[in-house]
């Protein structure tokens, strides 16, 4: 990690310490992990913006289904590319150490592919195929799907999941916090 | 209730029903009641596709919508209340507590929204500012105290905004801050300090531990390629290591380590017999007189040149020490997994799909192959489920429910003989081989009874599962649960023999606290050759077979169950023996280490990813009760043996008859006729005991009594509540109506005429609480349209229902 020390000041370590879930030496190691997607820009400009593409190249982003929009929510500029304050964001959330309602907050942020703030039938069409990959449910299968995700999820009848009854559900699965994480 | 409440409500509810665009509410619509019963949905119009997929019509709208929104409704309502009121609860209860209170998702949900997080339009900078302005009207996150400055931080960190965002946000408030810097007093200061350096050394130890974590890489790997099911078998692997790491330092620093110092200073260096490579699997020979057994430890104390160490109380408290921290340790993990996966999560409705959809994806999964599996294994699992909601719940013939109850039952006994004549061979068999007292069978009895014990840990199980398939249970995780509780049933017979029988016959064996150390020792080495090595030549061997000979076989599958409960198994011969044996430890260390490797190249090499998904976290926290109540048997039968058993000749408690003598007349230097001896003879008389035994089933009622009061509480409360969201859901809707939505539905002439009239109906209406009457009050609700005024509609609606709410309130109590 010595290497990484020389292009930050101690300022701005302690800024990305107080400001992620990661100590100083996570935020160096993170930077490692961003400068070896590309490492010439990374190396002139440590704080350069990679396009989407690169950052799919990082092994856990580039299988998930779910990989373009992670980018896209995270990037500050909101199409995708990320500087490295936008990676090591995307690191902090996934951690260990960010509480639930962040990691719930991100998610729904994920998931709402129209950005409207709500998950629509739409969204969770995309959802769900982007889940099920490469296999298909035939139209009935879905919409009867989507229809049970609304009758169970959906407090309010709207036809659509606002964040509150989104966190709901998530706050009552003991199993969200450890699968929406990725390790350093 | 002000204007500007009136306001903010009407606003609220602009912006939710400019997302639904269905009316809800429509006169139009006068089915509005059988549509809530039937496809609620607007995006399932119809039945046709049904119909076409061959499925009959008059099903439908009973088993498919009508059961499960009549069954649920109740459930439904009461998750619908929770979700209206938790905001509110949070603030009541959170705002005590300073840490927690900006950092409701409610506030940081304002600040984003009123700075429109989801135009892209604005710049950062511009975004920055609106937040940067918003947080500082909020007067506690502005002072200069220590705790607001952490509090500033946290909410900044919670924030759901890119980190360069942050990064300015806080060189405002930094500015903004100073600026309205006024002197502190010498104490702040100091406090101020304090708070600082205590949370600089937590950072700095956060970085430790981040340094030093072990097998960072490797888990990482497995994660990857297996997701985080599997890598929970290594993680829980990678604590006990831990755990027996510490235990074994302590071992070595207190206990090994004075005695081999005493054993130079005595020149008391074995000497009476010589090693063999048989005794590493015997444990007996050359081992039985060194520091591996309890029977080596000096009753003496050691002179150093100083201070003089006694190495009995050495050994006592360094046990007495490991054993309760790491009970402690346990029961803490213990409750804090059983609190997050089943207290905080409980009451749950069902939320199967949303959780196969929101929870679904592994995202720590890094490879293209584990993907793909997952993608495949998500899309079977919504397929199964599916395919049972469809389905017709079909209802179980009387014959049918008696043969399962039957075979269930015979099962059962089938098991518990098993266990029972497992535990009286066992017996027999080491009764066997202690009337063989002769050296040269005994040890090779011991080393065939190990292998015994160790073929049976490896096939019952398997017994266990095969039988289980037949029992015909309809949730396969109880299936599972059965299954684990039976092995671990097996875990308990086995050793609770193997120590029974030592106890009993421990008055005529020479030493037997070495004998016993010397059958664990055995225990957890042969354990490790057959599901170690063994295990790990039989996968690598299934895979080979696999890759060249026949490929419909299928690579072996992880199996965590089996696996973690083998460690389980592993760690409770290691509590039961580390008393006997303090070097047993090291052995214990050595072979997870080894093991660790094996497992690792393993799973890695030989092994696919099962298909099905793991849901991690109850069963982990079913593991660690498992292994809670292991050691806390084992800590009771160490009870036993300190009061009622009578030590051996050897040993360092060998010159007191009983090990708790020594706590009360070593240390205490208690004497026979000492007052304490007196008291604790009389607290021990049946009188007192009884009078002790009623007091405490008088607390327990007592606190029983309280117990189902609260429950009557919470059931009061729980209904109150589902009034008020009934209450406030209403108000919203009819708000949301007003403002808004309505201006679009032209009433018919006649209910214009006399709105008066339908507002009556309307309150009488909104009286009777009940959950389904939704359509009496929306068409009263509609014509309220007629005031077009909206303000003073909403005036007048407000007091009604205030009105309304005061009197369901009265009612109530």
């Amino acid at each position: 990690m010595g290497q990484g020390k020389s292009q930050f000041s101690e300022e701005e370590l302690q800024d990305y310490e107080d400001l992620t879930y990661f100590t100083k030496k996570e935020v160096l190691y993170a930077h490692q992990k961003f400068k070896s997607l590309a490492p010439e820009k990374v190396g002139h400009n440590k704080n350069a913006k990679l396009p989407m593409t690169k950052i799919l190249q990082y092994p856990e982003l580039g299988v998930n289904p779910f990989g373009d929009r992670i980018c896209k929510v995270f990037s500050s500029s909101h199409d995708g590319d990320c500087t490295f304050e936008d990676f090591l964001d995307m690191m902090s959330v996934f951690s260990d150490a960010a509480p639930k309602a962040v990691k719930a907050e991100h998610a729904f942020r994920i998931f709402d592919f129209d950005g409207d703030d709500m998950l629509g039938t739409s969204d969770l069409r995309q959802v769900v195929n982007r889940l099920i990959g490469s296999n298909q449910l035939s139209e009935i299968e879905m919409q009867h799907l989507i229809q049970k995700i609304l009758e169970e999820a959906d407090l309010d009848d709207d036809g659509a999941l606002s964040f509150a009854e989104f966190e709901h559900i998530i706050d009552k699965s003991s199993d969200f916090a450890s699968a929406f994480r990725i390790r350093l | 209730m002000s204007d500007r409440d009136i306001h903010e409500l009407a606003n609220f509810g602009r912006r939710r029903s400019s997302y639904g665009h269905r009316p809800i509410f429509n006169v139009e619509n006068p089915d509005y009641g059988i549509q809530r019963v039937g496809p609620a949905y607007s995006d399932v119009p119809n039945n046709a596709p049904y119909e076409q997929a061959g499925y009959s019509q008059d099903y439908l709208p009973e088993t498919n919508y009508d059961s499960l929104y009549i069954d649920d409704g109740r459930l439904n309502h009461y998750h619908r209340t929770t979700s209206i009121h938790r905001n509110v609860f949070r603030d009541n209860n959170e705002s005590s507590d300073f840490r927690t209170f900006p950092l409701s998702l409610e506030n940081r949900r304002k600040w984003m929204f009123s700075t429109g997080y989801t135009m892209s339009r604005t710049t950062l900078e511009e975004r920055a500012n609106n937040i940067a302005n918003c947080m500082e009207q909020d007067g506690a996150l502005m002072k200069n105290t220590p705790e607001s400055e952490l509090l500033r931080r946290e909410a900044l960190r919670d924030m759901p905004q890119s980190l360069t965002v942050k990064r300015i946000i806080k060189k405002k408030l930094c500015s903004s801050v100073n600026k309205r810097l006024k002197p502190i007093s010498c104490y702040k200061g100091l406090q101020y300090n304090l708070s600082m350096k205590a949370s600089k050394i937590n950072n700095w130890f956060k970085s430790l531990t981040y340094t030093f974590e072990l097998w960072y890489s490797s888990l990482k790997v497995i994660e990857g390629h297996f997701g985080s099911g599997v890598a929970t078998y290594f993680k829980y692997f990678r604590w006990l290591f831990i755990m027996n790491c510490l235990i074994t330092m302590f071992a070595l620093t207190f206990i090994v380590f004075p005695q081999l110092l005493f054993d130079y200073f005595t020149s008391n260096l074995r000497g009476n017999s010589t090693f063999a490579v048989s005794d590493i699997f015997t444990g007996e020979g050359f081992f039985t007189n060194t520091t591996l057994y309890y029977g080596h430890y000096a009753k003496e104390f050691v002179n150093f040149r100083i201070e003089k160490y006694s190495i009995p109380y050495a050994y006592f408290f360094t046990m007495l020490g490991m054993y309760v921290v790491s009970f402690i340790v346990l029961s803490f993990s213990m409750a804090k997994s059983y609190r997050r996966s089943f207290i905080e999560t409980r009451g749950g409705l069902k939320n199967n799909f949303a959780y196969k959809i929101f929870c679904g994806w592994d995202y720590s999964i890094a490879t293209q192959e584990a993907a793909d599996l997952k993608s495949s294994s998500i899309y079977h699992e919504l397929k199964e489920l599916l395919g049972e909601s469809l389905k017709t719940v079909k209802r179980m013939s009387w014959l049918q429910k008696f043969y399962t109850t039957v075979l269930q039952i015979v099962c059962n006994f089938i098991i518990i003989f098993l266990l029972g004549g497992t535990g009286y061979i066992l017996w027999l068999l080491i009764k066997q081989q202690h009337s063989n007292i002769s050296e040269d069978t005994s040890s090779s009895i011991g080393v065939l009874l190990a292998i015994i014990i160790n073929l049976i840990m490896l096939f019952f199980p398997m017994i266990f599962s095969f039988i289980v398939q037949y029992e015909d249970y309809k949730n396969p995780r109880a299936a599972l649960y059965i299954t684990l509780l039976r092995t671990f049933l097996l875990k308990v017979v086995v050793v609770g023999v193997f120590i029974a029988f030592w106890l009993v016959h421990s008055r005529n064996e020479n030493c037997w606290e070495t004998s016993i150390g010397q059958h664990i020792y055995r225990l957890i080495l042969f354990d490790f050759v057959f599901s170690v090595i063994v295990a790990a030549l039989v996968e690598g061997l299934c895979f080979v077979l696999y890759k060249k000979v026949w490929k419909n076989m299928g690579a072996p599958k992880f199996d965590i169950a089996r696996h973690t409960l083998q460690l389980m198994y592993n760690q409770t011969l290691f509590w039961v023996g580390f008393y006997f044996s303090p070097l047993l430890s090291v052995v214990v260390v050595l072979k997870l280490w080894l093991s660790w490797y094996i497992r690792r190249t393993c799973v890695l090499y030989f092994c696919e990813p099962s298909s099905k998904s793991w849901r991690s976290s109850q069963t982990q926290t079913l593991f660690l009760i498992l292994s809670f109540l292991s050691l806390l048997l084992v800590l009771i039968t160490f009870g036993y043996i300190m009061v009622d058993v009578q030590t051996s000749n050897c040993g360092p408690f060998s010159e007191y008859k009983y090990v708790y003598e020594m706590v009360l007349i070593g240390i205490f230097r208690l004497e026979q006729n000492n007052i304490f001896w007196k008291i604790l003879i009389y607290l021990t008389k049946p009188g007192v005991i009884a009078l002790i035994l009623v007091g405490m089933c008088v607390v327990v009622y007592y606190f029983r009594a309280k117990a189902v009061a609260q429950k009557g509480m919470v059931n009061i409360l729980r209904e109150m509540l589902l009034l008020e969201a009934k209450d406030k859901e209403f108000l919203l809707k009819t708000i949301s109506k007003v403002t808004e939505g309505q201006w679009q539905y032209q009433l018919p002439k006649h209910e214009l005429s006399n709105p008066y009239e339908n507002i009556n109906e309307l309150w009488s209406a909104g009286n009777v609480v009940d959950i389904g009457n939704n359509e009496d009050t929306s068409s009263g609700s509609d014509n309220l349209l007629d005031y077009r005024s909206t303000q003073q509609a909403n005036q007048s609606l407000l007091n009604k229902e205030k009105r309304r709410n005061n009197v369901v309130h009265r009612k109530k109590y």
